[in-house]
């Protein structure tokens, strides 16, 4: 098969998979409990390091653009706006997602591909269980639904680090950088934000689970499925950190 | 103590939608955890203003614009709202609240001059209003007065060069060339005049060197020439040649009277002058002399007696 219509068949089967996920659940209450135990070990595990890496992204940016902005010309207040609009545009939405699809993806990833590997899966289907639905579906509502909120203290926490880090280090003064981010503010790139960090948690979710729920052979082939999910999910969501922002800001 | 998964995940989501909230508003201009008065500034024209532009007194960033809408009563006018976080200033009822540009860029702000008066505005009240003119507004009000002069130039210059083309295109290029080629033919002339009377034109500036060559060497005798022109005027001018005139002029007014007297015929020169009695006098004498010697001339005898030898004395 060529390279082509690999992707179309991996697309094919994507849908097919994703059709399995959202068919009927057979009993609410066994969905319900897992999506709170996927919530707290996706959602609630990944809240330390994002906050870590928002923090020192928000200072990092901040001191670039202070770097960046030497000159007269430029009122320093403008490293306020600028930190700002590229923390809520483009570095709390999509660089976090890219990290969570390193930490979550390869989890999902690994943990469908090793019950499949070790016939748990198929376990699951003797007993009368939509396999796919019952491993996936609760994964990706609860990625869907939390990881809106990972990016809002992300971005809370960025705005929050370049100001503190800002001023620790002389780069900019609080007044400045007050005024900056309060400055000719568009409440709707918060929301353009959210909207991305929504589609990519769907895609993180969903793209790792199907690439472990195909897994066939041993640890070697969790492995690279773990790796698949990890690049793919990655690829996707640059593609659709492009069509979103076509869609929605141009 | 074991919090169970669904407190976390609904602990999160409570903290993280009312610190959304709580950003978003903080982004917009509203900080919610502050103090803050309302003011209301009406401008006729907005001039640029965005909602969370800073407002600023004495230059302190005291505030910022929360809101800009139209007037209800449909005129046009732009009602502006504004917050101010920092309240420790109290603004004196006459402030004006100017519309101002605050950088080169154009952002723009709100300026409140502080009035004088002793009472102070309250929450949700009013301000006078105004405009400040920036930097580009300054800047392009002084430009376009020098635009229209510079205008105004280019348009003279045009015409000028209009009249000229006109001169030039209208028979004007003909006399022009003429009066070129007559110049031409006057400088040839002059040229040739200077070399035909290229000696004479030497001898001449050769003489007028040899006088002043002479002035030169003569120096010396002319300098003693008007030292002592200098020396005769210095002397005249000491001299008492004003008592000398004086004097004179009296001698001549005496003169002048003496001879008037003569010539009314007073006193004895006049008399003589004008009285003709003495020539009278003299003028018989002289006849009777005349008549006399005549009669001597006639009769000798009568009047001497020459006698060689004596005679006769008596004899008569």
């Amino acid at each position: 098969m060529s390279t082509l219509s690999t992707y179309l068949y991996n697309i094919g089967k994507y849908g097919i998979f994703m059709k399995r996920v959202f068919s009927k659940p057979e009993k609410w209450g066994m969905y319900q409990r897992q999506f709170f135990i996927e919530v707290d070990s996706l959602a609630l595990g990944s809240l330390g390091i994002v906050a870590f890496i928002s923090i020192f992204m928000g200072a990092v940016i901040t001191l670039q653009s202070a770097f960046g902005f030497e000159s007269p010309w430029i009122p320093l207040y403008a490293v306020g706006v600028a930190s700002r609009d590229t923390i809520i545009l483009e570095l709390s939405p999509t660089i976090i997602s890219l990290i969570l699809a390193g930490k979550v993806g390869s989890s999902i990833a690994s943990e469908m591909g090793t019950m499949r590997v070790s016939e748990q899966l198929d376990a699951l289907e003797i007993m009368g269980v939509n396999s796919a639905a019952y491993m996936t579906l609760p994964k990706i509502l609860a990625c869907a639904f939390m990881f809106p909120f990972l990016i809002t203290i992300s971005m809370f926490l960025a705005i929050l680090g370049g100001w503190i880090f800002g001023v620790l280090s002389g780069a900019v003064s609080s007044y400045e950088y007050i005024y900056g981010i309060t400055t000719d503010f568009r409440v709707f790139n918060v929301y353009y934000a959210l909207i991305k960090s929504f589609v990519f948690a769907f895609l993180i979710s969903s793209v790792s689970a199907f690439y472990g729920y195909y897994t066939s052979g041993g640890a070697i082939e969790v492995a690279q499925s773990s790796t698949k999910a990890v690049v793919y999910t990655s690829v996707l969501i640059l593609v659709f950190n492009y069509i979103l922002t076509q869609l929605l800001l141009v | 103590m074991n919090f169970s998964k669904e407190l976390k995940t609904g602990v999160l989501i409570v903290c993280t939608i009312a610190l959304g909230i709580y950003g978003l508003n903080y982004l917009k201009g509203y900080d919610m955890f502050s103090t803050s008065d309302e003011y209301y500034a009406i401008y006729p024209d907005a001039n640029g203003l965005l909602e969370s532009n800073p407002i600023l007194i004495n230059g302190m960033r005291v505030g910022k614009i929360q809101r800009i809408n139209f007037a209800d009563d449909n005129s046009g006018r732009v009602i502006v709202k504004f917050v101010l976080t920092n309240t420790e200033f109290k603004i004196p009822n006459d402030s004006k609240a100017l519309v101002a540009s605050l950088d080169l860029l154009g952002a723009k702000g709100i300026r409140i001059m502080p009035g004088t008066s002793a009472t102070y505005l309250q929450d949700g009240d009013t301000l006078v209003t105004g405009t400040e003119d920036g930097m580009v507004d300054k800047l392009s009000k002084e430009l376009i007065p020098t635009k229209q002069k510079a205008e105004n130039l280019i348009q003279s210059i045009d015409s000028t060069l209009q009249q000229l083309n006109k001169v030039l295109s209208g028979g004007g290029s003909a006399s022009l060339q003429q009066i070129l080629a007559n110049l031409s033919k006057t400088t040839s002339s002059v040229n040739d005049l200077l070399a035909s009377e290229k000696t004479r034109l030497d001898h001449i500036f050769a003489n007028a060197e040899s006088i002043t060559l002479n002035l030169r060497n003569n120096q010396d005798n002319l300098t003693a020439i008007m030292k002592n022109a200098a020396l005769m005027t210095d002397s005249l001018a000491k001299s008492n040649l004003k008592s000398t005139i004086a004097n004179a002029d009296k001698s001549l007014a005496e003169l002048t009277k003496t001879l008037n007297q003569i010539n009314s015929g007073k006193g004895t020169i006049g008399k003589l002058l004008k009285d003709d009695s003495l020539y009278n006098h003299l003028d018989a004498s002289a006849k009777d002399l005349d008549k006399l010697f005549i009669d001597m001339k006639e009769h000798p005898s009568r009047y001497v007696h020459f006698s060689v030898f004596g005679g006769k004395k008596d004899s008569k």
